[in-house]
């Protein structure tokens, strides 16, 4: 008899996660529909929609090699990391989000990660 | 044995009484403010701790200053950044009696009294019913009033405060909202993103970028490098007697 998923195993999927850090609580969807970048800054990897990108040139992939190579700080002074916030663990579903073909751009190397 | 028994309990219901009488406020809390100090009273109807919380959010009240058990209590704070809005919290180690703001003196956002909430709201809110384009307040409201997400300012101030030598969070929320102001009254180039109501402005002159929510609340505000970010903005071109924003 096939079993029911389990709903502690179903993955909450949010429109509001960075695509670069994995971060799943921003206060929007980094871009809306047609493609308006929210510029809101992550929280965690520092990444502001609209300007790191449409304004530095830099790409999501380029950012968090950028941010993991630095030590994977949590970026705001104005809000603290939640309680047993884990980078590592973040980038993991980030790739599992990547890998469901929800994700624009490459899920992080894990070896950057070890 | 009756007697000790009968003294004990006596004891024990005078000590409960005095450690579980619930500590009140008598009145609110009184700030006085300069523009780097300011100090906070409040008064208990029985003694207890004096401590004081505040912040830059009220949702994170991250500086914390403690005195001694009294029901007078006074506390002064030292090196505050002038023109700031701080948010605070009185009580003791154990409760939390009540909540205030107060705004240190200094720069242009803090000087003459404000217009009141309903004349500011209605000169934020009818751009179509006031098509002759108006002087740009010198005044900025409250940050509160003007800044999308409070809990971000910090990070874009951080980032953004240099463009414009802005000397504090409530500073550069003012500058960004005396941009939309600015554009409204000189009708400079402004596109609406009718997806989620995201108003961008640019100005062309000082290379000033400000986005603003359909509220007329800031997202951010910079200088972007990029000669042709203004260009790549999505949106169509919008005229101040076009815009609509809705109470958030």
């Amino acid at each position: 008899m096939p079993r029911k998923p389990s709903k502690k195993t179903t993955m909450k999927l949010t429109p509001n996660f960075c695509p670069v850090c994995g971060y799943d609580k921003l206060a929007e969807p980094p871009r809306n529909r047609t493609g308006g970048a929210s510029l809101e800054i992550c929280v965690c990897c520092g990444f502001q929609f609209g300007v790191t990108d449409d304004d530095q040139g830099l790409s999501y992939d380029d950012f968090r090699q950028q941010w993991i190579s630095d030590g994977m700080q949590w970026n705001s002074s104005g809000k603290k990391a939640p309680k047993g916030w884990n980078p590592q663990t973040q980038l993991g579903s980030l790739a599992l989000r990547a890998t469901l073909g929800r994700v624009k751009g490459r899920p992080p190397r894990m070896s950057a990660l070890a | 044995m009756r007697t000790f028994v009968h003294s004990f309990v006596c004891v024990i219901a005078c000590l409960s009484g005095t450690l579980l009488h619930a500590v009140e406020l008598i009145g609110q809390p009184q700030t006085t403010s300069t523009a780097n100090t300011a100090t906070i009273q409040w008064r208990t109807d029985v003694g207890c701790g004096t401590r004081l919380q505040y912040g830059l959010n009220p949702k994170a009240l991250d500086h914390k200053a403690e005195g001694a058990v009294t029901s007078d209590h006074t506390i002064q704070l030292e090196a505050l950044a002038p023109a700031t809005t701080y948010y605070f919290s009185v009580g003791s180690a154990r409760t939390r009696l009540a909540t205030g703001t107060f705004t240190t003196a200094g720069g242009a956002v803090a000087a003459a009294p404000q217009p009141s909430l309903l004349r500011r709201v209605l000169g934020v809110f009818t751009a179509d019913q006031n098509p002759a384009p108006a002087a740009v307040p010198a005044q900025a409201p409250p940050t509160r009033q003007t800044w999308g997400h409070l809990d971000s300012l910090q990070d874009h101030f951080a980032r953004h405060g240099g463009d414009f030598s802005s000397t504090s969070p409530d500073d550069y929320a003012a500058k960004a909202w005396c941009l939309l102001q600015r554009a409204r009254a000189e009708n400079l180039p402004m596109k609406l993103d009718d997806t989620d109501g995201t108003l961008r402005v640019f100005d062309l002159t000082a290379g000033v970028f400000g986005a603003y929510n359909k509220a007329g609340m800031t997202k951010t505000f910079f200088k972007p490098d990029n000669p042709t970010y203004w260009q790549r903005q999505p949106g169509r071109a919008v005229k101040s007697a076009d815009l609509h924003f809705s109470p958030r």
